[in-house]
């Protein structure tokens, strides 16, 4: 009997080695560190979080989330800002938004020098507790988990086509 | 002489807005003075009821794009027979397309990716931001000259009537 391919590895390897280095190079760039890459738990991290969720148009509809905790996302912003930003404020889903859009931004040219088209969204911000995203059971989805010196994150790659919903872990 | 640039910054993020105005600040190329819009319309509106002499702006955003933006401003800015005030492009943008489509077909002064340094700005806004300064200085004395030339007729004025 043969296996059935993971979801995991059914996201194109191409879109997924532009956007991990999307990721990689403009937080290295904002951060002057670059993020590790570390095993994805299998639980969400407990307490607040943001997700910011930008779609992208080209050879096929797919979408990049960062999720960051609170102490993850207060120092990437203040680091992105110049200035500290309260978490529970409206200007931190602001500034996390626009952190995932310079990754797009970033993630567009390197897809561009794969040979591939990427039009990107503006971004949409989720907060919420414990956040976790739940694909459709048909999506090709791709994981990656990062580690900074200040702590955790993640970035969920997701072809479109299928449903995505954040499941709030109460 | 001391010359002001009315700034217009646009960007539908408020921290960018905040994080543009202040890197400009830092950059001390001119005193800017600045006036914030939340997307293209709204920039339209700005730069229609204020003197604005340059604009940075933001590509992707709701309503009307910064591209599109650019477009139409230096269009109302020829269809009035007016110096078009320079335009930056400040972006997450930065594929060679893109820089193509703002600097060559819409007419954009410049163009800066985020995320940015306060050297990157300076760097690359300097050519506009000095374009924006010689288009207010030539426009002060112009005006200098125009008032120096009424001065004496209303002196003569005030000797025949007064």
């Amino acid at each position: 009997m043969l296996a059935t391919p993971s979801l995991e590895s059914t996201f194109p390897p191409a879109i997924t080695e532009a956007a991990t280095a999307g990721v990689e190079i403009t937080l290295t760039s904002i951060l002057g560190e670059r993020p590790t890459r570390i095993v994805p738990a299998d639980a969400p991290p407990d307490g607040a979080m943001l997700a910011g969720i930008i779609s992208f148009i080209g050879e096929i509809k797919w979408s990049l989330t960062l999720m960051v905790t609170e102490p993850v996302g207060v120092a990437l912003v203040e680091k992105f800002c110049g200035f500290a930003i309260p978490f529970d404020s409206d200007d931190m889903a602001d500034a996390v938004g626009e952190v995932a859009n310079v990754i797009a931004g970033e993630v567009t040219l390197q897809l561009e020098k794969r040979r591939m088209r990427g039009r990107m969204s503006l971004p949409t911000v989720v907060r919420g507790q414990a956040l976790q995203l739940i694909a459709n059971r048909s999506a090709a989805s791709h994981r990656v988990a990062y580690r900074l010196s200040f702590g955790d994150f993640s970035v969920r790659l997701l072809a479109a086509g299928t449903s995505l919903f954040a499941r709030q872990i109460s | 002489m001391n010359l002001k640039l009315n700034a217009l910054v646009v960007d539908d993020s408020r921290v960018m807005r905040g994080m543009v105005m202040e890197t400009l600040r830092k950059t001390g190329l001119a005193d800017f003075h600045f006036v914030e819009a939340e997307d293209g319309y709204d920039a339209l509106n700005k730069m229609a009821t204020n003197s604005i002499h340059i604009a940075f702006v933001d590509w992707n955003m709701p309503n009307m794009t910064g591209i599109d933006f650019v477009r139409a401003g230096r269009a109302n800015a020829l269809r009035n027979d007016e110096d078009p005030v320079p335009m930056v492009m400040v972006t997450s943008e930065k594929t060679m397309g893109k820089i193509q489509e703002a600097l060559d077909e819409a007419g954009a002064e410049g163009f800066i990716s985020k995320p940015f340094t306060a050297d990157e700005m300076k760097r690359k806004v300097t050519k506009a931001v000095e374009k924006a300064l010689a288009v207010q200085l030539r426009k002060l004395r112009h005006r200098r000259d125009a008032e120096a030339d009424a001065e004496p007729k209303s002196k003569l004025f005030g000797r025949l009537f007064g």
